[in-house]
């Protein structure tokens, strides 16, 4: 890719990302027979919210307001590591998945912070769950994507795995490979505030997580707190997808620019695909209990430390193989 | 060498002055604070000459009347990257104790507190940069009683007279392994107790080793705090005036680390078990370390606790590093050293500041129970701002110190999974797991820590009432930590490349015979990645000024209210109804039952019309709980009835001495025939 193009890929996410929560609304709607809010709905919003005063409680503090604004901007940060179709991320090195979990969690962080500086037993109740959730599923994200950087090249890299992920070694490693796309997926739930973990829906005690957290929050604070929201649903979703759908079409068609179109455009459709499943589980599954929670993710961090024991042979054969042919190279 | 003689003696010097003057407690602790200021600013020069400068190492060398060798002293670039801790935190800290103590109405002791300080300060110079065996365990041992003195400071408080003993008990039985150790090593070298002998040592044979490793491990893990060796470490470091145990934990459980790698370094090359032990031990600090962290209500046990699970991630990603010896693959061995040292000096600078913020907080509420606290960001801005720097720092987050040195460990962890066998892969596998699952609790540790102590409202009257004025002296030690914790991951690339001699130091010995014997340089470690954090976290940064301007310019003509927390419409919301530090962590804990016992005592609402209702829970430490106390009760018994030969009747003794001289007589000539 050319360098003018480098700042496409986080520009891209930065844009659709608020596309995708339209979606999973405008699904679930279908599902229960009504019409639906428009695609657009949650750009209103945060334009709604932008255009609007605040108010805080008399018992926060500087933090409060400062809570918004570190996550959304962690998110940002994050964009710039993720590539999206053949779009490459502008920053790129050995590592960056691990950056990519700790922003993360510095986002995570600062929501916890802000929710407690409200001194409410419900945000508080928030907190606490969403803390224990994220440190199971911190395992997951990060021993999957190690999984996956092993089998695809060897670099710790995003980039390194959305380049080395191909249809051929799904073909190769596909057992490791779907290990790690489901480990990813209930870390793509659990992290969006999802059901079966999470009801984005509702603040109420049986589900109090992510949304009882950011109750306090309104104007442009709760703008930052919802664009977060979706960047962040961008961003894992990039990550399945480059798993899932790794269309590299630079072979087939010769053009650059072209082929740069269609992967992107494939990428695209299956950010949209993602969206519509996550709208159709939301709407034919229910919430697992909150003391069912932990073992769904601890299942996923062990499914996803299984891939990556999985993926530490194929190489070691690949070495076999490799130091037997070139045996055999030396005696003819 | 003269500058860091003339460091220790303005230490020790200082002390003793304000020792002298202790009647006037301002006038005291200024002379000690300007002593230990004065020391470090002496021994820096030094330190930064070798390790940036252009010499290797500075020796001092003078013949003294005591066995085994002479009075050795050496500055190579290991000593010098352990003395900047060894200098900077201690420094602060006395500038520190001088108002927090004058602050607590002890002044009757004041002068006393700020000499030992200084004589610890000055001990643990002479530790790092001792080249003889009775030097090093000497300067060790009057580390360890100065520290319980400290501990004992306010001896008349049970819990302290309590902590002051076990840790004294601790590093003695700790010590005991060392002696055997340096015993075993000046043996080997011929009774010579010079280091610079011990590092001629061949005729080690590997059962040898074994057998040091074993004692290294024990000996220095007690003073880490390694567990199972860490007992002892979370009442000391709660007991004691904060500014204490932001020396011991942030400095002084260093020594450790410092100890263990001087050690390693003569045993020769490590067979990979020892990494693979070290890696088990450092995980098991680490996860028992921080599921132990976030049970605490004190926050001082909690800063304590997690002492041990820093301890135990500097432990194991020198683990990591030994285990790639087994590719004979050095850039891995100098990722994870690396890793381990630069560890050494974040958490110093963390958990300084964590500890040193906390007692502010004491002074001013009077307690550092969580569940009493809250609101804590109104009354102490600054002080507030700092502990959240630390509690991000200590928890791994970017932009500050703990994320590089954490992502070296988790460069090396991955590195090693790509590059080795299955089977040594795993333990590399493991590491990453681990570490992973300890940064998140170590988020739920920290949210708490910060959360519900400065945050929310206060939940009791004394963490209401209105505090005393917070002088520079107790501020500015923990605002220049703060900016040390953001300067060291700014600087990250930098220091790297200056721990690269350092390392080279620690594995010279040990990487291969003939490397050892021409100086080979080390292979250097790639700094790009962190360079590119650099990068990101700066532009993270950046991201955060500018929607803090954009949130600004929005609301500057709106209206913005103030009201009451939403309380889904109860309109007298009260500070008691706020979540407590248990029933935060109350998930998480259950999650993790078997490693933490909560023991809870509950009075349940009883009848038509109950009266009365408590619940009272609390949380042991499971090793004291279940090994150590009745390890030492069963000790206690049997001592106890060994008393009765001790009755004071001169004409027993008579006969116990007849007893045994006969005894000695039937053995020799039983022996000789």
């Amino acid at each position: 890719m050319k360098h003018g193009f480098r700042y496409l890929d986080p520009l891209l996410g930065l844009i659709l990302a608020p596309m995708l929560l339209g979606i999973i609304n405008r699904v679930k709607s279908w599902f229960g027979g009504r019409q639906g809010p428009p695609l657009m709905q949650v750009y209103f919003d945060i334009a709604k919210l932008l255009r609007k005063g605040a108010v805080y409680s008399e018992t926060t503090s500087w933090l409060f307001r400062a809570g918004p604004i570190v996550s959304l901007a962690a998110m940002m940060t994050a964009l710039f590591m993720v590539p999206f179709g053949n779009l490459q991320a502008p920053l790129s090195f050995s590592g960056d998945l691990i950056l990519l979990a700790y922003l993360l969690a510095l986002a995570r962080f600062f929501t916890v912070l802000a929710a407690l500086d409200t001194g409410s037993a419900f945000e508080g109740m928030g907190a606490s769950r969403e803390v224990q959730f994220s440190a199971l599923a911190e395992p997951a994200l990060i021993l999957g994507l190690a999984a996956v950087a092993r089998i695809s090249g060897g670099t710790l890299s995003l980039s390194g795995i959305h380049h080395g992920v191909t249809f051929s070694l799904w073909f190769q490693s596909g057992l490791i490979l779907s290990l790690v796309t489901a480990a990813l997926s209930v870390v793509f739930l659990c992290e969006n505030s999802r059901i079966p973990v999470d009801d984005p829906n509702t603040h109420l005690e049986l589900t109090m997580i992510h949304e009882v957290m950011v109750l306090d929050h309104n104007g442009p604070d709760l703008a930052f707190i919802t664009y977060g929201a979706a960047l962040k649903m961008w961003l894992l979703g990039a990550l399945l997808v480059s798993l899932v759908l790794p269309a590299h079409t630079h072979d087939l068609i010769p053009i650059d620019f072209i082929s740069t179109l269609v992967d992107t455009a494939i990428a695209l459709c299956g950010m949209f695909l993602l969206a519509i499943l996550t709208g159709i589980v939301e709407s034919r599954m229910a919430r697992v209990k909150m003391n069912r929670v932990p073992q769904l993710l601890i299942g996923a961090s062990a499914i996803a430390a299984l891939a990556l024991a999985l993926a530490v042979q194929p190489v070691k054969e690949k070495n076999g193989n490799r130091t037997h042919e070139t045996q055999v190279t030396y005696r003819n | 060498m003269e500058l860091l003689l003339a460091a220790i003696v303005a230490l020790i010097g200082s002390g003793i002055v304000a020792w002298a003057l202790q009647r006037w407690p301002t006038v005291s602790t200024g002379i000690a604070a300007a002593g230990a200021l004065g020391a470090a600013v002496l021994g820096i020069i030094p330190a930064w000459n070798v390790l940036v400068g252009s010499c290797p190492t500075l020796v001092f060398s003078a013949a003294w009347p005591v066995p085994g060798g002479r009075l050795a002293l050496e500055l190579d670039p290991l000593s010098a990257w352990f003395l900047f801790p060894v200098l900077i935190v201690p420094a602060l800290a006395t500038i520190y104790a001088g108002e927090a103590l004058c602050f607590r109405q002890t002044q009757r002791r004041v002068g006393a507190a700020v000499f030992l300080l200084n004589l610890l300060t000055a001990a643990m110079v002479v530790v790092v940069v001792a080249r003889n065996g009775l030097l090093f365990l000497a300067a060790w041992e009057v580390a360890a009683v100065a520290a319980s003195l400290l501990i004992l400071f306010e001896h008349d408080r049970p819990a302290a007279q309590q902590a002051g003993w076990y840790s004294f008990v601790a590093a003695q039985l700790g010590a005991a392994f060392l002696f055997g150790l340096f015993a075993v090593l000046g043996q080997h070298a011929g009774g010579s107790l010079q280091f610079a002998d011990f590092a001629l040592i061949t005729n080690l044979t590997p059962a040898g080793a074994n057998v040091l490793f074993g004692l290294a491990l024990i000996g220095f893990g007690a003073k880490a705090g390694l567990i199972p060796f860490h007992s002892w470490l979370p009442p000391a470091y709660s007991a004691a005036c904060s500014h204490v145990p932001a020396v011991l934990s942030g400095v002084h459980s260093k020594l450790a680390v410092y100890g263990f790698l001087r050690v390693l370094s003569y045993l020769g090359p490590p067979p990979n078990w020892w990494g693979w032990v070290l890696i088990v031990i450092g995980l098991l600090s680490g996860l028992t370390g921080i599921v132990l962290a976030l049970a605490q209500s004190d926050l001082k046990k909690l800063l304590a606790y997690s002492s041990i699970e820093n301890l135990g991630i500097i432990f194991l990603s020198l683990g990591l590093g030994l285990l790639g010896l087994a590719k004979n693959d050095q850039t891995l061995l100098v990722l994870g050293f690396a890793g381990a040292l630069f560890h050494v000096w974040n958490h110093s600078l963390f958990k300084g500041l964590l500890f040193l913020a906390t007692g502010i907080v004491e002074l001013q509420a009077g307690t550092t129970n969580i569940n009493l606290l809250g609101g804590q960001i109104k009354r102490l801005p600054w002080t507030a701002g700092a502990f959240l720097i630390g509690s991000v720092s200590i928890c791994g987050l970017p932009p500050f110190n703990g994320f590089a040195s954490e992502f070296l460990i988790y460069l090396t962890a991955f590195d090693e999974e790509a590059h080795l066998s299955t089977s040594m892969a795993v333990p590399a596998l493991v590491a990453l797991g681990g570490l992973a699952l300890i940064s998140g609790l170590a988020a739920v540790a920290f949210t708490k820590a910060f959360g519900l102590t400065f945050l929310g409202a206060p939940r009791s009257a004394q963490a209401a009432a209105p505090g005393m004025r917070v002088g520079w002296r107790l501020r500015l030690p923990v605002l220049l930590l703060a900016i040390g914790c953001y300067a060291c991951g700014l600087l990250a690339p930098r220091i790297i490349k200056i721990l690269e001699p350092v390392v080279a130091v620690c594995i010279r010995e040990m990487a291969s015979p003939i490397a050892r014997s021409v100086n080979a340089p080390i292979s250097q470690i790639d700094i790009g990645p962190l360079q590119q954090v650099v990068v990101a976290t700066s532009g993270l940064i950046l991201i955060v000024l500018s929607l803090t301007a954009i949130r600004w310019i929005l609301l500057r003509r709106r209206e913005v209210g103030r009201t009451v927390t939403w309380d889904c419409g109860y309109a007298a919301p009260a500070a008691s109804m706020q979540y407590t530090g248990t029933s935060y962590v109350q998930p998480t804990t259950e999650l993790f039952g078997n490693l933490v016992p909560v023991s809870q005592i509950s009075e349940t609402p009883n009848g038509l019309f109950p009266t009365s209702a408590s619940l009272k829970s609390s949380v042991e430490d499971p090793y004291l709980v279940r090994f150590y106390q009745p390890v030492f009760k069963a000790c206690g018994w049997g001592l106890l009835k060994l008393r009765g030969l001790q009755n004071g009747q001169a004409n027993l003794y008579v006969l116990y001495v007849a007893v045994t001289l006969i005894a000695l007589l039937a053995w020799q000539l039983g022996w000789s025939r």
